[in-house]
């Protein structure tokens, strides 16, 4: 994401407010706007420009957001709950929406909101060379294909970027791990995420360090529906028993940290929520009570240390539980598909309601079994009907806790993100807000 | 000669014709399909369908392969179904960077690998000759990625003598290119050049014991030139084909190198478009591969015919 955020930008964005220390949606491309279950209105931005000089308008939005129905990618189905586009004249925009979205503009944030010019689509050209309204503009001479993409700060960008901002910011493909810390040594790259390891003899060596949480994940139980393996809650609650999340978080290495409910630290946290604590004696009684467990865990071939200590522990408890490894392109297609009953793994939800529609809502799609509780899906309704309005927050606190409850993913841990700088060239990296698997690149500063 | 080579290249046709069909077949048994791939986990079956239908991956397989193969044909590998560019442009762009590291490891593998087996052999029991066997066999335990990683750690960090992302391509800068090719060429093909010291060595002793040697030896011809010019003509002819089968193996160990040394190759393009399950880029590039590993089989062929006048007959 950092890497398109950089020529990009989208209507509006998140920003991390110390007033309330939450984070607001702040003005972007859009400078105004007024949201129902309806329908979302932007004012947008006057006087902005695309790197190639086609004018930012509301014909270009809707050229923008028809772009993304019409070409399917990952990140189309999140422009899904727009119904049809309206241009209420140059500079204002109305989406009209098939039902109550509430993280539509979240989602606006991110990949799905990115406004590139209307031309550059019509050509096609933007896969190889993107053409946005950022504050850096592509530099096509000194980019390689598959290597390194090269940015320029543009001289027609409608803001005022600080002191300090990067003159140009060059991405460099390394996938290699320790390719990328030896090139963090060598200082031929200032910036870079490493794993624990790596990150250690990084820090050995004088590199500032930023660990933070970036991906949540837990055990997920798919098979719950009839005859399922986990149909029955006991047997739930009997795995959420038998794992010692802090023990896996030690095995893990720093690679995670165990965490007592999911969105902790955010607005939708729920004080309410206790998530059952290591108790193998329990364990072994739930066992008795709803049926044990046999069943086997997908985990990616050299990545499989965590879920071999998890089923280890399951099997103290009196289940009966393997790890079968195989190749990430082969563990990404069937680890949610219900094909294992039993999965490590998870999403970078940055709202309730999605967590709820992947997990959750009966299609789902980390729900194969269809099983939806109706409770739950009464509590997530209440919630999206009341919009982005102050008793949705309350709202889905209390769906939250109806969906913990449920003990379908535990324990819980979030993934953690290194990133890895030399503080001595550049300040200020931190991830986005939102985003927690990208890089702020606004926010970073060239020590002169 | 020229009909050695005519049979040889028929014989290619349902080599590569084999390729096609089991690269394309199996590519088609792996889990997953390519629209929920591009979708992503949310997408629903309805979207999912649909993008199926839109990639005309809802028609049967065998069609699928005929309309696809006879694009070959035509030389249309298709189109990349997550970048939306021509897979040939792709490759096209991925291709200098392997070729001029699959070349530079084959340099290093033959050239370093043929010096020392001579040396080992001409000076043989020598401290030279025990000395080189040691690292010989140190070359031959050390997987390409690990000497990647040491070269690395000691050339690039520790000294800085090279870069650590180390590809340039030729048409920018000449030589930034040749700087950077170095320790991932050494990476690559130092386990070559040990299998193929060790080789040469064993051929170049039995050369050098033959008793036609002994007679030239007799005859007073310096023994620079009983090695270099007639001992190795002979000594080369069974080396010729473990050079081949190395030649092979530095264009799958290239993929591995690419990864390490941060060089946009095919091998990388390979690995991205597997884990998106963008068939037709995985697709080509199967093809291209079993393409090349003919052509270097039909290379070494054409070499050991040139040097040996038996196989020639044959």
């Amino acid at each position: 994401m950092a890497y398109i955020a950089t020529p990009y930008e989208t209507l509006v964005a998140h920003e991390y407010s110390t007033d309330d220390d939450l984070t607001d949606l702040v003005p972007r491309l859009a400078t105004e706007w007024t949201q129902t279950n309806e329908a979302v209105t932007f004012t947008l931005r006057e006087g902005v420009e695309f790197h190639d000089g086609e004018p930012f308008n509301a014909e270009a939005v809707k050229a923008n957001i028809e772009f993304a129905i019409a070409n399917p990618d990952r990140y189309s189905s999140l422009v899904e709950p727009i119904e049809s586009i309206e241009v209420l004249d140059e500079f204002t925009i109305r989406f009209n929406l098939v039902a109550a979205s509430p993280t539509l503009l979240t989602d606006l944030t991110g990949q799905a909101g990115l406004m590139a010019s209307p031309k550059a689509l019509a050509d096609g050209t933007t896969a190889e060379r993107p053409v946005g309204t950022g504050p850096w503009q592509w530099n096509d001479e000194a980019s390689v294909e598959g290597q390194r993409w090269r940015f320029d700060l543009w001289d027609g960008y409608w803001g005022d970027m600080p002191d300090g901002t990067p003159e140009s910011l060059e991405y460099v493909h390394t996938p290699d791990v320790q390719a990328r810390m030896s090139a963090v040594l060598s200082g031929e790259i200032d910036v870079a995420d490493l794993n624990p390891p790596e990150a250690r003899r990084a820090e050995e060596a004088g590199r500032t360090i930023l660990n933070y949480p970036a991906i949540g994940a837990g055990l997920v139980m798919f098979d719950r529906g009839p005859g399922g393996v986990f149909e029955d809650i006991d047997t739930r609650r009997a795995v959420c028993e038998a794992v010692d999340a802090e023990a896996a978080e030690s095995a893990s290495d720093g690679y995670m940290t165990a965490i007592p409910q999911r969105f902790v630290g955010t607005t939708y946290a729920n004080p309410d929520i206790k998530l059952p604590s290591y108790d193998s004696e329990a364990a072994r009684e739930y066992f008795e009570s709803g049926g044990s467990v046999t069943a086997t865990i997908p985990a990616i071939s050299g990545a499989s240390t965590v879920p071999e200590v998890l089923a280890g522990m399951l099997n103290d408890a009196g289940a009966d539980v393997s790890v079968q490894t195989m190749p990430e392109s082969d563990y990404h297609p069937v680890w949610n598909t219900g094909e294992f009953p039993l999965g490590f793994g998870g999403e970078s939800e940055v709202h309730p309601l999605t967590w709820y529609q992947g997990f959750f809502a009966a299609d789902g799609p980390y729900n194969p079994s269809k099983v939806e509780s109706k409770e739950i899906a009464e509590a997530a309704s209440a919630a999206i009907k009341a919009g982005t309005s102050e008793e949705a927050v309350g709202l889905w606190q209390e769906a939250l806790k109806l969906m913990h409850g449920e003990s379908v993913i535990c324990p819980m841990w979030n993934i953690n993100q290194i990133l890895v700088s030399d503080s001595e060239r550049v300040t200020g990296v931190a991830p986005a807000d939102f985003l927690p698997t990208s890089l702020d690149v606004r926010a970073m500063r060239v020590v002169e | 000669m020229v009909r050695m080579i005519a049979v040889r290249l028929m014989s290619t046709i349902p080599v590569l014709l084999l390729v096609a069909l089991l690269s394309f077949f199996m590519l088609h048994l792996m889990p997953g399909s390519p629209a929920a791939s591009i979708l992503g986990n949310r997408a629903s079956p309805e979207r999912i369908k649909d993008l199926e239908q839109r990639l005309g991956l809802d028609v049967p397989i065998w069609e699928q392969f005929v309309e696809w193969f006879s694009g070959i044909l035509s030389g249309n590998f298709g189109t990349s179904i997550t970048r939306g560019v021509p897979v040939s442009d792709l490759i096209q762009d991925r291709l200098v960077a392997t070729m001029s590291l699959a070349l530079a490891g084959s340099l290093v593998a033959v050239g370093v690998g043929l010096a020392v087996g001579t040396a080992c052999a001409v000076w043989r029991d020598s401290i030279l000759d025990r000395g080189l066997s040691v690292l010989v066999s140190i070359g031959l335990a050390l997987p390409e990625f690990w000497i990647g990683l040491i070269l690395l750690s000691l050339f690039a960090v520790e000294m800085g003598w090279f870069p650590v992302i180390s590809w340039t391509d030729p048409r920018r800068d000449v030589v930034a290119w040749l700087q950077g090719l170095i320790l991932p060429a050494l990476a690559l093909g130092l386990p070559g050049a040990a299998s193929i010291a060790r080789q040469m060595r064993d051929a170049m002793i039995e050369a050098l014991d033959a008793p036609y040697v002994q007679t030239l030896r007799a005859l007073g011809t310096t023994p620079r030139t009983v090695a270099l010019r007639f001992a190795m003509k002979n000594a080369i002819i069974p080396v010729i084909t473990v050079i081949g089968f190395y030649t092979v193996m530095i264009l799958g160990g290239s993929f591995v190198i690419e990864k390490v040394f941060s060089i946009p190759g095919i091998g990388a393009l390979t690995i991205d478009a597997i884990n998106d399950r963008d068939m037709p880029v995985v697709q080509a590039v199967t093809l291209l591969i079993a393409l090349l590993v003919v052509a270097v089989y039909l290379v070494i062929d054409l070499t050991s015919a040139a040097v040996n006048p038996r196989w020639r007959s044959k």
